[in-house]
């Protein structure tokens, strides 16, 4: 088949091109080499599309020698295995039921070959190619036993998210880079969290000292280390200029069942952390879901709302319609709740508590002070970010708004449960709920 | 602490969507997400829409997702709206606009087209801007480096060779309007560019120029990793993506495409065309050739179904290309390129580890290239698995990096107590 040169419309013949020559100038910093072999251990499981990205980001970090990866996986049944071989990681796979934050962490320690263990989950994701050099650079130049970075945003990442890990760092005083040790503040629970921040997203400590101490919490693990080493007088290092990418979009029932396994975690590692003691669980259930009918409500009374908005003005109209709200159970429906878990979660916590449908209006609610604590400190971030609201950023807030709600109810339940003496008449009922919360997370 | 940034850019979704309106939309994007305050102030060249008056200018306001964006346009367009380094109705915009908005903590210039006089109204107001560079305005008033005579050029040098190669533009113009743009970029407290060879072709320019590498990224939510495995002799599918006008040299892909003989070979072209004439010139050249196919336009997100529909990406340009995102994509699914051997296309296509270059223009070489291809498929093979060392950066990277330089810029970034970390 020929080119019909014949009949063409004229077009500008394109001449043949003078080609310059334009060197091309080097622009990359030769970094200092840090001469360290350090293993990476990664916990798998069904690891997702960014794990193969995480492994690639791993091997092409510059200034150090190329790095040792260990998987330790407990039962994949997706591509995570042959992605992990593909990219020549180290695999030890344990059954799932033998799964253990703590354990599973220390079996890949043990096969690790390195003098530095960076520990990472399998959704985080480096930044740039010097960010374990960063990393190692903190750790070596610094008098201390570990370093850990705070976390970047996904562009998954929802406010809600966002509000969250704003919070973190403002409240654990961790929105800069910090070393940390025992001072007078760890006769504080407050003091002692922000001073023990291993964060195992990612961190990276000296082998020696791993050995030594090792993981020996299920939940909490990296905290838990942290703890024990500050204790014992070693200084962790923290960055917040350095970061890895790390966020998620997640469920109101995640969230609900991760603030009941946190509060659970946080009243048993500090002895001093108070907590309401529940003597109505019945009323607790029924603020649960007279607010959860009251959000529902806002959902739909937003949309009636004149876009675009100022921010806190929309803060002041959700306020009003809630703090107004009557409770009334009708609102109680699963298209409404758009996230099934929850709903059902819910529903089931009505069925088994027998609980009467009766609605209490906002004035009466107990959960909704705390709620609308929550709301402000949503509020406060989103007001930094947007001054006027479009329909996604509103659609966003809503969202938050289960979260919120989501958090509130996780973190009573775990305190409802832990103020069971275990003789209650209600104990079966929390010990079955308990069960169920603490599934999976 | 959160930030707040202005970006200013030449043009902006929903009606443009180019690479440096992107790269605007993802920096904003995340930069946004990560805690911070943005805004878009953009020209807007559309008619029939709904602004108000300010001095001369017509602004409105709108979002575009949750980006508030202002769209600015003059009431009277100058003559030379698309080539001025300095415009006193929007300078005076600027300037009214600074004053009535609360501080920014500096301006982000993804593009300086049309709103250049943003950076005169920021230095007055005391707000820090950055400028990154995505081609070549502010050294060349016909932007890309070439000649009228389709000659490409290697820089301005001072104007003097804009006297020789472009001698329908006044030399007193070009030499003003590059002593305009130095000022500007020296002014700048930081100046970034995508691609070396971008960086480098203004460092010639401007040897004393200080120029942060920051590589465009990618959103990988639309990267689908092309899993293919050739065999000699089986079906490739070639593949053109990015608009369909004569200086991305798609005629030139059509006519090496059909000096190809086999039959085991199929030419899907994606893209919109803006020229009617072009496009029938390029289906005159298909003829009755039944293995090209033009395929239209397709959204960005569906990039990697694409690309997971084609063999080898087939890029023809005839001019530089400062950064092009779609090699980058091609990269990111996996899929091996073919490329023009300059800018930034040279820069990044490396022989036989990501793919291949041919002589630009040349439709011969170009054929052979394709053929080569076409008739041992399998060495595709290797290549695929080479090209896995070049992991193109994720946009959240390039955030994330941009940040940084920000912080750096308004020294928001106090160390604690004591930890150290070289400077990086």
């Amino acid at each position: 088949m020929k080119v019909r040169e014949a009949n063409l419309p004229p077009l500008p013949e394109i001449k043949p091109l003078l080609i310059p020559k334009i060197e091309l100038i080097s622009f990359e910093d030769s970094l200092p080499f840090i001469n360290r072999n350090i293993s990476v251990v990664i916990p798998t499981k069904n690891a997702g599309n960014y794990f193969k990205y995480l492994l690639r980001k791993l091997r092409s970090q510059r200034g150090l020698k190329e790095c040792e990866i260990i998987i330790v996986d407990s039962g994949s049944s997706d591509d995570t295995l042959s992605v992990a071989r593909k990219e020549g990681a180290k695999i030890i796979e344990i059954a799932p039921e033998t799964f253990n934050h703590s354990l599973s962490r220390n079996r890949g320690a043990e096969g690790a070959s390195g003098d530095l263990l960076l520990f990472m989950v399998q959704d985080a994701l480096p930044l740039s190619n010097q960010w374990l050099w960063e990393m190692a650079k903190a750790l070596e130049e610094n008098d201390v036993v570990a370093v850990s970075c705070a976390e970047y945003p996904s562009s998954e990442q929802d406010l809600f998210y966002g509000m969250l890990a704003w919070n973190h760092y403002k409240t654990l005083n961790l929105d800069k880079d910090r070393i940390l040790s025992w001072d007078k503040s760890c006769s504080f629970p407050i003091g002692i969290r922000s001073n023990s921040q291993i964060n195992n997203i990612s961190s990276l400590i000296k082998r020696e000292i791993f050995e030594k101490y090792k993981f020996q919490k299920n939940y909490g693990e990296d905290l838990d280390l942290g703890m024990r080493l500050i204790r014992d007088g070693h200084r962790l290092g923290f960055l917040y200029s350095t970061r890895v990418m790390h966020s998620h979009h997640r469920s109101p029932y995640y969230f609900l069942k991760r603030a009941y396994v946190d509060k659970k975690f946080l009243s048993q590692i500090f002895n001093s952390l108070s907590y309401s003691e529940f003597r109505d669980y019945k009323k607790l259930l029924q603020d649960f879901f007279s607010l959860l009918c009251d959000i529902n409500k806002l959902a739909v009374d937003v949309k009636n709302f004149k876009l675009p908005i100022d921010i806190h003005t929309l803060f002041g109209k959700i306020r009003t319609v809630l703090e107004s709200g009557d409770g009334h159970w009708g609102w109680f429906r699963e298209d409404y709740v758009k996230d099934g878990e929850l709903f059902r979660f819910m529903k089931s916590l009505i069925d088994h508590g027998k609980i009467e449908c009766r609605r209490f209006p906002s004035r009466e609610n107990g959960i909704l002070p705390s709620f609308l604590c929550h709301l402000n400190l949503l509020e406060n971030y989103a007001s930094r970010i947007y001054e006027n609201v479009s329909e996604c950023v509103l659609e966003e807030v809503v969202d938050s708004c289960y979260k919120i709600f989501a958090l509130q109810c996780g973190g009573q339940l775990a305190y409802l449960y832990l103020s069971d003496s275990g003789n209650s008449s209600q104990w079966e009922y929390l010990e079955e709920m308990n069960n169920i919360l603490t599934e999976g997370v | 602490m959160s930030l707040r940034v202005l970006y200013i850019v030449h043009q902006f979704f929903p009606e443009f969507r180019t690479g440096t309106e992107r790269f605007v939309m993802n920096v904003a994007s995340m930069i946004q997400k990560a805690g911070n305050f943005v805004k878009i102030v953009t020209y807007n060249v559309c008619e029939g829409e709904t602004f108000e008056e300010d001095g001369g200018i017509f602004a409105k306001e709108y979002f575009y997702k949750s980006l508030p964006v202002i769209g600015v346009k003059h009431k009277a367009a100058p003559v030379n709206l698309h080539t001025a380094c300095e415009d006193s109705g929007i300078y005076n915009f600027a300037s009214r606009f600074l004053k009535k908005e609360r501080k920014y903590d500096l301006i982000h210039v993804g593009h300086p087209m049309r709103l250049i006089s943003f950076t005169e109204a920021a230095l007055e107001s005391m707000v820090p801007y950055l400028l990154t560079l995505t081609d070549f305005w502010l050294i060349c008033p016909r932007f890309v480096l070439k000649t009228n005579s389709e000659v490409l050029c290697d820089g301005p040098e001072g104007g003097d060779k804009c006297a020789i190669l472009c001698r329908e533009v006044p030399i007193e113009l070009i030499k003003r309007r590059l002593s305009t743009a130095k000022d500007i970029l020296f002014a700048a407290k930081e100046v970034v560019s995508p691609s070396i060879f971008l960086a480098s072709v203004f460092k010639k320019e401007f040897p004393d120029l200080k120029i942060r590498i920051i590589p465009h990224g990618l959103d990988y939510r639309s990267v689908k990793e092309n899993q293919r495995i050739y065999r000699n002799g089986g079906k490739i599918i070639l593949g053109y993506c990015g608009s369909i006008q004569p200086h991305k040299g798609v005629h030139v892909l059509i006519r090496a495409f059909r000096e190809l003989n086999p039959e085991n070979a199929e030419l899907k072209l994606y893209g919109k065309w803006e020229k009617d004439d072009y496009l029938r010139y390029l289906k005159d050249l298909v003829g009755e050739d039944n293995r090209i196919i033009f395929c239209g336009e397709y959204e960005g997100e569906k990039v990697g179904e694409v690309l997971n529909g084609i063999d080898v990406l087939i890029v023809p340009s005839l001019c530089y290309e400062s950064y092009s995102f779609v090699i980058h994509e091609a990269f990111a699914c996996n899929v091996p390129v073919i490329a023009s051997n300059i800018g930034g296309l040279a820069e990044k296509v490396k022989e036989s580890i990501t793919g291949f270059t041919f002589r630009v223009g040349d439709h011969e070489d170009l054929a052979t290239k394709l053929r080569n291809v076409v008739e041992e498929s399998s060495q595709l093979n290797e290549v695929k698995w080479r090209m896995r060392g070049f992991l193109p950066p994720f946009m959240e990277e390039e955030a994330y990096l941009y940040e940084r330089v920000y912080r750096e810029m308004v020294k928001e970034m106090i160390p604690g107590n004591g930890l150290s970390k070289s400077p990086c």
